[in-house]
Formats: structure tokens, C-alpha cells, sequence
């Protein structure tokens, strides 16, 4: 068979779609979570807004909203203390996520997870914003590493084991790999000598932690 | 973007690649209800950066990217590669619906689709990755490289040997 009419083929199975019912479920489970996110995102103190304050009724949704803000920044800021009120609204949904891992080892993988998505951003961008995309890099990677050093090499009963230690210290090891190439290739391309710094004070960051981890994989 | 905006834009981007990436999806993991959950959490991380305001340069890229690490994620949790199963679903059923085409014999055509999908199940990983993306999602080389985290030549010569590959299945 030549190679046309085999590509041809392939492109056959472009026709393959899922059925209706499984499209609508599948549009329900996700358009209701966005829904529920948007809500909650906008929750009203409408209903427990006693007589007394019914002027603030006519904008409930103002009300609302600084309420809501207020409570995250504050409870942020206490689980957060080291973290500077600037940097807060930008990561907040990460950390929250972070936060709300159920042990060490979850809080690991969920932000090395973070941490692999902020590096294909900072693979796609194309110049343009480029050092804001360096230091969210850096700070992802920071946490990362501050979780995955909190870790227990031989495990913790009920929460995961050794070998989960290992198997994530291997993936770390390989995205810092990655990280390391991708600054690499970014120095190559900027002309920008104020990003180049940037990006080697990152690839300060990255040796150093890659350091850190090869001394613990070493240990196993 | 204001949320009105963001949410609208949201709607449009998962009018035009729900199915694509279902299909992506189902074609490595070939689970109807984990592709289907794939495919959910796909779209909702991409509703999460789109609405803290993070810039998306290249939707459809992104959002292959996610999928595809959501995939590997999945198998790492599994921690076993091969168990995919191809005895819970070998072929196309009916929760896989050809679209119609009124020139052709439904039955032949069906049967042509199964035999394809098929063989491409039989080839290794990165072999159907490739195929998988750039013939079927019609994804270019340079999307296809930041996905995979390949050079653009590597995934020039990964698509070749993986027809090839293909080619002699065939025979």
C-alpha cells in the first residue's frame, strides 16, 4: 500500500465521534462545574443581609463580591505568611489547590504538576511577556522543590510509600532536565540582556535544586 | 476579557474541540468513561487559566497539551503502561458514531474505520502519538513538538518510521 492511501485511511478516523449521549453528559459534567465555579466566585450575601441593612440590598452583588475577596485574601495571607499581598491574586487559585492537597505527597504532585504547566508556558511564549513567565517559573519551581524536600524518603504509613517518593523524585529529576534545556534555548533566542539575567538567575535555581534531588535519589 | 466575554469565548472553544479532543483521548486510553472524564478535566483546566487571565496564545495546542499530560498522568497513577485493555474494547461500537457519508456502503465504510483503528492500536506508543496528532487532529509539526517536548526533526522522522510501521501491517 502506498503511503497516500494509507494516510488516507487515517484520515478516515477523523469521522469517529462520540455518541450524543456521551457528548451530553460530557457537556453537562464540565459547563456545571464552570457554572458552580462562577457562583461561588460571585456569592451573594443577599439572604442573610438582615431588614436593618436594606439599603445595602439595592447593590447586594458589590457587597457580595469585596466580601467574598476579603475572606480569601485574609485566609490566604494567614495559611500564606510569607508570601508577599502583591503576589497573592495572581497564584491564589494554585496555592488554594496546593493547600487543599490532603498530605505532603499530594501537595508534591500537585505542584510539580503546576510547575510542568508553567513551563510549557514559558515554552510558548514568544517573547512578549517572557520575564513575567520567568519569575511565575521560579516560583512554582520554589514551591515544588519546598514540597517535594518535605517529603519522608521512606514514606509515611497511610499516605504513600517509598517507592511513591521515588517514582516522583525520578519525574522531578526529568522536568528539571526539561526546565534546564527550555532556559537554554530561551538565552540562545533573547536579545534582551535584562531577561538574560533573569533567566540565568532561574538556571541558578534549577542546578541548585537539581542538586538537592540527585543527593536524595542517590540515598535510595 | 471581562467574565461575559471569557465565558462566551469558553463556549465557542469547546463547540469546536470537544469531540477532537474526546477522540484524542479515546484513541490512547481507550476507555469510554475515562475519556470522557479526561476530556471534562481537559476542558475545565482550560477554563481555569483562561480565567485567572492568563494569556492562551494557540488554544487548540493548549488545550492538546493538557490532555496529553492529563493521559500521562492517569498512566503514571496506574503505573503500568500496558494496562490498557484491548479485550474491554477492541472496536467501534455504537458509542463511537462514524459520520455519515452518503456516497459509500455504511457497513463497508464502518468496517474499513474499524480495521484502521485497529492497526493503529497495534503500534507503540509514540508511534500512534504522532499519527494520532498530526493526521487524525490535523495538529502541525510545530504543535505537535511542543506537545510531545520533541524537536521538530524528531517528530519529522518519529511520523515516517511510524508509517512505516503502519505500512507493513498492512501487508
Amino acid at each position: 500500500m502506498n503511503e497516500d492511501r494509507l494516510i488516507q485511511k487515517l484520515k478516515q478516523l477523523r469521522r469517529l465521534e462520540p455518541s450524543g449521549k456521551d457528548l451530553q453528559i460530557l457537556h453537562d459534567k464540565v459547563f456545571s462545574r464552570v457554572k458552580e465555579e462562577e457562583y461561588n466566585s460571585w456569592f451573594n450575601l443577599w439572604e442573610i443581609i438582615p431588614d436593618v441593612f436594606s439599603p445595602m440590598r439595592l447593590r447586594p452583588a458589590i457587597y457580595g463580591v469585596l466580601a467574598v475577596l476579603l475572606f480569601i485574601i485574609l485566609s490566604a495571607a494567614v495559611i500564606n505568611r510569607n508570601n508577599h499581598w502583591w503576589q497573592l491574586p495572581e497564584s491564589l487559585v494554585a496555592q488554594i489547590e496546593v493547600i487543599t492537597a490532603s498530605n505532603k505527597y499530594e501537595k508534591a504532585k500537585v505542584a510539580l504538576n503546576l510547575s510542568r504547566i508553567q513551563l510549557m508556558s514559558l515554552k510558548s511564549d514568544q517573547g512578549i511577556d517572557l520575564d513575567r513567565q520567568i519569575e511565575k517559573t521560579a516560583n512554582a519551581l520554589s514551591k515544588t522543590n519546598t514540597y517535594l524536600a518535605s517529603l519522608n524518603l521512606m514514606g509515611e504509613k497511610g499516605k504513600y510509600t517509598n517507592k511513591d517518593c521515588l517514582n516522583i523524585y525520578k519525574e522531578y529529576d526529568q522536568f528539571l532536565g526539561e526546565l534546564k534545556n527550555e532556559i537554554d534555548g530561551q538565552t540562545i533566542k533573547t536579545s534582551d540582556e535584562t531577561v538574560k539575567k533573569y533567566l540565568q538567575n532561574l538556571q541558578t535555581q534549577v542546578m541548585e535544586y537539581d542538586q538537592q534531588a540527585e543527593k536524595r535519589l542517590k540515598l535510595y | 476579557m471581562d467574565k461575559k466575554k471569557q465565558y462566551q469565548y469558553f463556549e465557542e472553544i469547546y463547540r469546536l474541540y470537544s469531540k477532537a479532543i474526546y477522540r484524542f483521548i479515546y484513541f490512547k486510553v481507550s476507555d469510554y468513561e475515562l475519556a470522557r472524564d479526561l476530556t471534562a478535566d481537559t476542558f475545565l483546566r482550560f477554563w481555569k487559566t483562561l480565567s485567572d487571565g492568563e494569556e492562551i496564545r494557540n488554544d487548540r495546542t493548549f488545550l492538546y497539551l493538557i490532555a496529553h499530560g492529563l493521559i500521562i498522568d492517569h498512566y503514571r497513577k496506574k503505573k503500568n503502561i500496558n494496562q490498557v485493555s484491548f479485550d474491554k474494547v477492541v472496536d467501534i461500537d455504537e458509542r463511537l458514531y462514524v459520520t455519515p457519508d452518503d456516497t459509500e456502503n455504511k457497513i463497508d465504510a464502518k468496517e474499513e474505520i474499524n480495521r484502521i483503528f485497529l492497526k493503529l492500536k497495534e503500534l507503540k506508543d509514540e508511534y500512534r502519538d504522532v499519527l494520532i496528532l498530526h493526521y487524525i487532529t490535523d495538529l502541525e509539526i510545530s504543535e505537535i513538538s511542543i506537545i510531545l517536548n520533541k524537536k521538530e526533526n524528531a517528530v519529522r522522522v518519529l511520523i515516517h518510521r511510524a508509517l512505516e510501521h503502519l505500512k507493513k501491517r498492512y501487508e
